[in-house]
């Protein structure tokens, strides 16, 4: 997260707005501009705001939508039912024992009828009427229920995109906060290295400042220089691996116990006992500080504006 | 030199904003001059019923006249004409009839006005808004200097205040927001004006100790004073403090004022209710920084005693005059959304360095524009310019009012339209000479 310098002499408010905006950008992340936010919960994401608000029992909403489709098919009015049709039905009649002489009388007339029309085709025509309507019946029935499970469906993949747009950008916001986090972590890491390279260094100049502290047998020592003011030579000192005692170590090899000479024994215990420098640059050792770590890096920043730790939570004030 | 003092009410009780500016500027200008203050006998500003006593009084040593009221305020009847000359096509005979209708109606103050013009050298009119501004400088033009108190709101798009604004002898603003908004509207250019505001007398000694002793407030805190108020923008500095908090934000929130809206129970929400000067005011730099959430100010004066005890303010943005003070003055940080008032919050709380410079420049703010010095002199020179003007044969000039039927044509275009059209933001213009 950046950092801003604030010059007390050269305050600017308009610039310090900026700054802040930007830091707000910065949290914000990259992907959605508040004009996007607001755009997204018009169409219906206001659930990406209020995630308590997504339903947890889809299931049993559809089950239930779906029942109350068909109570309200069931509610409908039925279609008449369809009419059996047969050559004979003309000539019947349902007044009983009369209705059975009438439809006598009828089929004795029949060729009489005849006579003046032909009532085979009407007979015909009607017949396959009533087979076209039962066929069209079927149709639309079968019609209506595949509407009903398109609708159903369009519903289902709707909130399924909708879940996942949810669930989509929650990860990306977690992800963003993730990497500002590992962002964060990088830079304290980069600093306590740094930090660590400056304290060998204090270390090592100290050691060579100090060669009396040095055993009377070591033969590797460097004679110091004729003109006098020559630094000592600068050595690069690895921390050698920890034996177990009475294993020799390898010529040259830099021994924590000082058996080789090379190291006093009191590097150790000084290097624990020395604080944190005031600065992890390691360009420049400096004398080591009394301040802790924390303490410094507060006053490291009343050059400019400190940004949040990387938990959220509001560092001491300045 | 005989000053007048017209203002819609007056009273040493009175803490409306207009009307403690009118007070202030009375006894000031008392010290250098003969001040006699013009008001009606109305104490509210709603109804406007006659409460004071007809005739003659004196407050805090400055003589007051005081005259009837014919007819207190109808809300019905107001809302209703503010809906029309607000919101719909009208004529000017409803914007008269608006403003007859907004009180405080008082034709005897306009009576002796013109009866006894030539009695005063300066009429100083207080709030262009009401009738007794409006009749007042139609009476006495040449003599009228005008006090607008005026903000963005609807009225200031009404056709019958151009000639107001164009006809007064000067015009004394608030701030250079509402210079520009008063010369948008009218054009007024050619009118002289200087950018005023009233002043204040901050103690030279405040304690926060005293303060944290007598509250047991062990915990750092932001401040907001004045009435706690929905239409303060209180509601929601509540809303964006309570985001704030639940988000580890650390600061507290205290509240010094009487509330008209309910107060959210929050354990670090702490309202004090009204106090006196001194609590006020050690109060005031116990806290990190004062918070102004108004969207509507056209001089806030608890924001300019914070800048005088050298307490930084956040600012709603929105409002144009108290963003633009604070970057005139590099005083104080404004905000817009949640985000921006909850960073700038954490900035504050984080950053001695940020609260003390812009605290200090604050304070430099204030000394160089509103102490009462500097607050003096510029209306002295200003009337004293007036009448070297004077001298020079320079005087208001009045349009006349056009006629019968012209003002009964609905041809007005909406108040509130022409006022959504004049420009916004704070004016940076003038930022180098302001600082």
């Amino acid at each position: 997260m950046s950092e801003f310098t604030l010059h007390t002499e050269s305050i600017d408010v308009e610039r310090i707005m900026g700054q802040i905006r930007q830091r707000i950008e910065e949290k914000r992340g990259e992907d959605y501009t508040e004009a996007q936010i607001r755009e997204l919960a018009n169409v219906k994401l206001e659930r990406f705001l209020k995630p308590e608000n997504i339903r947890s029992n889809m299931a049993e909403y559809y089950k239930k939508r779906l029942k109350e489709q068909q109570d309200a098919l069931r509610a409908s009015p039925q279609a008449p039912p369809s009419f059996e049709f047969d050559p004979d039905i003309i000539y019947r009649s349902s007044r009983g024992f009369s209705g059975r002489l009438l439809s006598g009388i009828r089929k004795l007339l029949n060729p009489l009828l005849k006579f003046f029309f032909n009532p085979a085709p009407i007979v015909h025509a009607l017949t396959i009427q009533q087979q076209i309507n039962e066929r069209q019946a079927e149709v639309i029935s079968q019609m209506v229920r595949t509407q009903t499970e398109f609708i159903e469906i369009a519903a289902l993949n709707y909130e399924v995109m909708n879940n996942l747009v949810v669930e989509m950008t929650r990860l990306s916001i977690e992800m963003k906060n993730h990497k500002m986090r590992v962002e964060s972590v990088a830079g304290r890491l980069d600093f306590d290295e740094r930090r660590a390279r400056s304290l060998e260094r204090v270390v090592q100049n100290r050691d060579s400042a100090a060669p009396t502290s040095r055993p009377s047998g070591d033969t590797q020592a460097t004679p110091p220089a004729a003109d006098g003011d020559a630094r000592p030579p600068r050595r690069r000192r690895r921390r050698g691996r920890r034996r177990p005692s009475g294993l020799p170590a390898p010529d040259g090899a830099v021994s924590v116990d000082g058996n080789t000479g090379e190291t006093p024994t009191s590097l150790s215990a000084e290097s624990a006992e020395t604080p944190a420098g005031p600065s992890g640059d390691p360009s420049t050792p400096k004398e080591p500080s009394p301040q802790p770590a924390s303490t410094v890096t507060s006053e490291s920043s009343q050059s400019g504006m400190a940004s949040p730790s990387a938990d959220g939570q509001e560092p001491t004030d300045r | 030199m005989k000053l007048a003092v017209v203002v819609q009410r007056y009273g040493a009780e009175l803490n409306g904003g207009a009307e403690l500016h009118a007070r202030y500027i009375a006894q000031r200008l008392a010290r250098h001059s003969s001040v006699e203050v013009l008001t009606t006998r109305a104490r509210d500003y709603i109804s406007w019923e006659d409460e004071f006593p007809e005739g003659e009084d004196t407050v805090n040593g400055v003589a007051v006249r005081r005259f009837g009221v014919s007819r207190v305020r109808d809300p019905d009847d107001f809302g209703r004409r503010s809906d029309r000359v607000f919101n719909q096509p009208h004529s000017l005979n409803d914007e008269l009839k608006w403003l007859d209708s907004e009180g405080p109606t008082s034709p005897a103050l306009i009576r002796y006005l013109r009866d006894h013009a030539s009695d005063y050298d300066y009429f100083i009119f207080f709030s262009y808004r009401y009738y007794h501004a409006y009749h007042g400088i139609r009476t006495v033009a040449s003599r009228a200097v005008l006090v607008p108190t005026a903000e963005r709101d609807p009225a200031l798009g009404l056709k019958i205040f151009g000639p107001t604004f164009r006809a007064v002898r000067a015009i004394m603003y608030n701030s250079h927001e509402e210079q520009a908004l008063i010369q948008g509207v009218s054009g007024n250019q050619h009118v002289p004006g200087v950018v005023v505001g009233v002043g204040s007398e901050v103690p030279s000694r405040a304690s926060s100790d005293r303060f944290r002793q007598r509250t047991q407030l062990s915990r750092r805190f932001a401040i907001y004073v004045g009435r706690i108020d929905e239409n303060k923008g209180c509601a929601e500095l509540f809303d964006f403090f309570q985001r704030y908090s639940q988000a580890g934000g650390q600061l507290d929130l205290v509240l010094v004022g009487n509330p008209v809206m309910k107060i959210p129970a929050h354990p670090r929400i702490h309202h004090l209710g009204f106090v006196s000067d001194e609590e006020k005011y050690d109060a005031m730099v116990a806290a990190e920084v004062l918070i102004m959430p108004s969207y509507f100010e056209s001089l806030s004066m608890v924001t300019l005693e914070a800048w005088g005890m050298g307490v930084p303010v956040l600012v709603n943005g929105q409002c144009d005059v108290l963003r633009g003070q604070a970057i005139r003055g590099n005083a104080g940080l404004y905000y817009t959304t949640y985000e921006e008032f909850s960073e700038c919050l954490r900035t504050l709380y984080r950053d001695r360095v940020l609260r003390r410079t812009l605290g200090e420049n604050g304070r430099a703010f204030f000394r160089r524009h509103y102490t009462w010095s500097v607050i003096d002199r510029k209306y002295l020179d200003m009337l004293e310019q007036l009448n070297t003007d004077e001298h020079a044969g320079a005087t208001g000039q009045l349009e006349p009012m056009p006629g019968w039927l012209a003002r009964r044509r609905r041809t007005v275009r909406p108040a509130g339209e022409i006022v959504a059209q004049l420009p916004t933001g704070p004016v940076l213009e003038s930022r180098k000479s302001a600082s």
